[in-house]
């Protein structure tokens, strides 16, 4: 679906919060660049994307070849069809009862890109008044396996 | 439709579909999500609004809303699996309800119902359909004996802003009320003084509760007033299914689709001529052909031993701009109907009420249902009236007139002041038959127009209280084999009628000149 270097950036890009960081980030990044001429552009990434920058410039190396994207013209191209490409990524939302620990994100983000494939990011809400367990919805699906529900269902019986 | 907040988690669950509110251009909502809602499936949202599917595509849906308010960016949408219906029954007789079946006034509930109706149905096919026999009297001579009406005719109704097309309408309502029909008045997208002071007519003339008032008004939501017509459609097809014959009045279509157009422009709907979305047409036909004359679904058969017919008569209205009735919308809606009933913005302000151009008005359906005797005089009035625009016509050169075209203008104007009738006034059939008769025999020749006006005046208003007046017309009409015959009766026993009335109204009529037309 991805070209391999947006695959390798967006492996690093886990949570929703991080691709709407990301996106926030090119758009200041390109309309920096815009109508600007001359070298520079890694320059300007790593100024603008504290971090992000890294990444970018390691984007923007893989796509031109070992030689990098110096001219800021062709890198606010180059960065503009990324930022096109991000659009397309879909999203896991995953309610859970508390906030989720970097290794729970880990865990979860390695699940969906197996399951999902690539282009996921997951969306974490918290939610206390599920107790326990995870509300998920993927491209419009819903299924709840709260404990909430589970409880729930159990007053309900034994009412 | 029982659909409220506190069920949202239950429809999620059971359906396992989730969507979410992307982009609002209010009433219009896109929902990212749902991939398996269908065209036209309630969608319900997490802050209780409902909404109606209406575009779809693989990654979203776009949903019109029928909320006060708009629904806010991210909220949660469910499918429901269901569509939209309203709530049916006796009990909304004498109500004033809005297109969703809840009361416009929170004072007075509309009621608990047990029935619920789709708003949008499959019209019933020829098979199911009958050919319409039955007149419908409107009340108004001048529509009653020039453009007649029956039963289950689709009439557009058509002319300026304020040109009497409501005192018509409501003319009629009064009309088929006090004959037992149901009456639907549908108030598309009126003001609220508009709805007030058609509740006050039918309460003032005592039959509020024959009717039902289905009223959107301009400031609700452009889905809720998209509504309304079908949601009155539909409550008549109710009272249609009782066996009922039911008259619908869609005031106003044109005003109708401007909000269609609305609601489509703002979905991004290519637009077409004058921004009008491509299925304006089909938008109205779908509607107008759910009326018409039907064999009664319940079975049984009418005295002669046919099946039983009920009808829906629809009265659609169109508004025209400085009496232009080749707009997209008028013409649309007069190739869907039956004929249409033309208010001439130049009549009106000549003094004419009401205002009826019957030369520029056509009744397709209506002809076939009159009796011979007002077939017979149909027919007549039509040739002496175009007689008598011609001679009009004549006359703006100067020349000078003969014997006979002034006895044609003589005539003609005392035809048309007949025609002119007060708005709180309706007139039975007869007595219009026999009201013509006496002036076209010459009974009032002798006197002026005025005096004329006021001796109708007097028997129109003696009739109305009079049973044996009533039976004497009645008598003179069904003895009658055809109008040449009745006019001939009338004609000898002219003197004679009058004094009768002159007896019952308590009243001196000017009696008849010897002369015979």
């Amino acid at each position: 679906m991805f070209s391999p270097a947006i695959n390798n950036l967006i492996h690093n890009i886990k949570t929703h919060e991080n691709l709407q960081a990301l996106n926030e980030d090119l758009s200041e990044i390109i309309l920096k660049l815009s109508g600007k001429l001359g070298d520079g552009a890694e320059v300007v990434v790593k100024k603008k994307s504290q971090k992000f920058g890294e990444l970018l410039v390691k984007y923007l190396r893989e796509e031109a070849g070992n030689g990098g994207v110096r001219s800021s013209l062709k890198a606010g191209e180059v960065l503009n069809s990324l930022k096109k490409e991000l659009e397309k990524m879909s999203t896991l939302d995953l309610s859970v009862a508390v906030t989720p620990s970097e290794s729970f994100i880990k865990a979860v983000f390695a699940w969906a890109q197996r399951n999902l494939g690539d282009g996921v990011v997951v969306n974490f809400k918290k939610n206390p008044l599920i107790v326990g367990g995870a509300i998920i919805s993927y491209k419009g699906q819903y299924a709840d396996f709260s404990v909430a529900k589970k409880l729930k269902q159990e007053f309900k019986q034994k009412s | 439709m029982r659909l409220d907040k506190e069920k949202f988690n239950e429809y999620l669950e059971k359906h396992g579909e989730v969507g979410f509110v992307e982009m609002v251009a209010y009433p219009i909502v896109k929902v990212k999500g749902l991939p398996t809602a269908k065209p036209s499936e309630v969608i319900l949202f997490e802050s209780g609004e409902i909404g109606e599917v209406t575009f779809i595509s693989p990654e979203y849906v776009n949903v019109l809303t029928f909320s006060e308010k708009p629904v806010e960016l991210g909220v949660r949408a469910s499918k429901t699996e269901t569509f939209l219906e309203v709530p049916v029954g006796d009990s909304l007789l004498g109500k004033t309800i809005d297109p969703l079946g809840r009361s416009l006034y929170k004072s007075k509930p509309s009621g608990i119902f047990s029935e619920y109706r789709p708003i949008e149905i499959l019209p019933v096919g020829i098979g199911g359909r009958k050919k319409i026999t039955k007149t419908l009297e409107t009340g108004v001579a001048v529509v009653d004996l020039m453009v007649p009406l029956g039963k289950g005719q689709r009439e557009l109704v058509i002319g300026d802003r304020k040109t009497g097309k409501t005192n018509f309408l409501l003319q009629t309502v009064l009309t088929q009320s006090k004959k037992g029909t149901v009456c639907i008045y549908a108030m598309i997208g009126k003001r609220k003084t508009d709805i007030l002071s058609v509740e006050k007519f039918l309460k003032e003339n005592g039959i509020r509760d024959k009717t039902v008032v289905v009223a959107s008004s301009s400031i609700d939501s452009a889905g809720v007033i998209h509504l309304t017509p079908y949601s009155a459609m539909t409550l008549a097809e109710y009272f249609k299914d009782q066996g009922r014959d039911v008259l619908i009045i869609l005031d106003d279509l044109s005003t109708h689709a401007k909000f269609y157009r609305e609601i489509s422009l703002l979905s991004k709907n290519f637009p077409g001529r004058n921004s009008y979305p491509g299925d304006i047409f089909y938008t109205h036909a779908r509607l107008i052909e759910r009326a018409g004359n039907f064999k009664f679904a319940g079975g049984g058969s009418d005295g002669d031993g046919n099946d039983k017919e009920v009808s829906i008569t629809c009265l659609p209205v169109a508004e025209t701009v400085e009496g232009d009735i080749s707009g997209y919308i008028q013409t649309n809606l007069m190739s869907m109907t039956d004929g249409h009933i033309y208010f001439d913005k130049d009549l009106f302000t000549e003094g004419r009420r009401p205002a009826v151009n019957f030369f520029l008005s056509v009744t397709r359906v209506g002809r076939q249902t009159q009796t011979p005797v007002r077939s017979g005089l149909n027919r007549e009035l039509n040739s002496f009236l175009t007689l008598h625009n011609k001679t009009q016509t004549f006359i703006h050169f100067g020349a000078e007139l003969s014997e006979g075209a002034k006895t044609t203008l003589a005539m003609g104007e005392r035809i048309l002041s007949f025609f002119n009738q007060s708005a709180e006034r309706t007139l039975d059939m007869n007595l219009q038959i026999m009201l013509f008769c006496l002036i076209w025999i010459g009974t009032w020749n002798k006197v002026s127009v005025e005096q004329t006006q006021k001796e109708v005046g007097r028997i129109i208003l003696g009739y109305e209280k009079n049973e044996r007046v009533k039976k004497l017309f009645q008598d003179y009409i069904s003895e009658a084999k055809d109008f040449n015959g009745m006019l001939g009766r009338v004609s000898a026993d002219s003197g004679k009628i009058l004094e009768v009335l002159s007896d019952e109204l308590s009243t001196k009529l000017v009696t008849p000149e010897a002369g015979k037309k």
